[in-house]
């Protein structure tokens, strides 16, 4: 008479008469789920990493904005470079050119130039930099 | 007699090696989910708190980029001023977008209210009446409220005082000139989660400002 553990592939392999997993099964199945925890883990961490980076760019673009309002609120806009840092981790550099459009009729107004600013800021998280660029062009007086 | 080894069943060895086994799936299993769930619940927390910042920056931006000076004056002809502000709020007179389904200018107010580590950023805003311009709106009754941030723990504000020849040149923390706008705010919120403070630059009536401050000479080469 055959029992079920006979005609079973994986209970006929059982240590003997005990009905159950061996050991061996029961480390497999640890192990598949240590992997599919760790995966999880990682896939977590990923995810609050990329939160903590969105939130740096939105922060970092508020800083550009910020960076460019002082430059307009300066009035006359200097070409040349200036640069800084904001709450100890904000690196910004602004670079005011002049801006020419050949053939364009303002390049001749003899009190009022377009200016190009181009802002910077960059910062540092987990040992790797990131950065981004703002661009505008922007009225101010000529010099 | 019946021995030991003839009883079908566990020993104790395989007993603590089975318990044990479990007891450390069990904890493994524990600390995964609650890694999980805490990180899922930081990220919910951090997109909203950064929605929340991002969304009222742009509103921000927007209404004290239109805003706009007007010559106010009230019943005995004395003159109102359009913007006024103090360390803790400020009340000016911008169009509002058209999706709040209201046309014209309104009175918009910034403000802190509640106490302790649960106050909140609010924008009220009420329309200037046409026939009664000067009634300045009561903060206990506005046509609309809104929640701008939470978990305010506190908001200071700082306006640009510049002079006729458009250069800078303080900030001050009180505003009731009825003649002139500031040139810009500055709105600081220090967060009550202990996050980096925000500070924010908005210059005020930024479209307009090209055309306004002294334009002569503007469009003479155009």
């Amino acid at each position: 008479m055959t029992s079920v553990r006979d005609r079973h592939p994986v209970m006929a392999r059982g240590v003997g008469r005990d009905l159950g997993f061996t050991l061996l099964e029961v480390l497999v199945a640890f192990l598949i789920l240590t992997i599919v925890l760790t995966l999880a883990l990682r896939v977590a961490g990923s995810i609050s990493r990329a939160s903590g980076l969105s939130s740096d760019y939105a922060f970092a673009t508020m800083q550009a904005e910020n960076v460019l309002a002082e430059a307009q609120l300066a009035g006359e806009l200097a070409p040349g470079t200036t640069a800084g840092v904001a709450d100890g981790q904000w690196h910004w550099r602004r670079r005011v050119s002049p801006y020419r459009e050949p053939g364009r009729a303002f390049d001749a107004n003899p009190a009022w130039q377009l200016v190009r600013i181009d802002v910077d800021v960059y910062w540092s998280r987990g040992g790797r930099e990131r950065g981004l660029s703002v661009s505008t062009v922007r009225l101010s007086r000529r010099p | 007699m019946i021995g030991p080894r003839a009883q079908s069943g566990l020993t104790l060895v395989e007993m603590v090696v089975a318990i044990g086994l479990l007891a450390l799936i069990m904890l493994l299993l524990y600390q995964g989910t609650y890694t999980l769930s805490r990180t899922s619940n930081a990220v919910e927390s951090n997109v909203e708190r950064l929605e929340g910042l991002i969304a009222t920056h742009r509103v921000l931006r927007r209404e004290l980029a239109q805003m706009q000076p007007a010559a106010l004056r009230d019943a005995r002809n004395a003159p109102i001023p359009a913007f006024t502000g103090h360390r803790a709020g400020m009340r000016w007179l911008a169009p509002l977008p058209v999706h709040r389904g209201a046309f014209g200018l309104h009175w918009l107010a910034l403000a802190v209210e509640g106490e302790g580590s649960a106050r909140t950023l609010i924008l009220t805003y009420s329309p200037m009446t046409r026939d009664e311009p000067t009634a300045t709106p009561s903060p206990a009754q506005p046509d609309g409220r809104v929640v701008l941030l939470e978990q305010v723990a506190e908001v200071d504000f700082q306006f640009l005082v510049k002079d006729e020849l458009g250069r800078q040149t303080r900030w001050q923390t009180d505003w009731n000139e009825t003649a002139q706008l500031p040139a810009a705010v500055r709105i600081v919120v220090k967060r009550s989660d202990g996050s980096a403070p925000v500070d924010w630059l908005f210059p005020v009536r930024a479209i307009q400002d090209a055309g306004s401050a002294g334009t002569e000479g503007l469009f003479e080469g155009a």
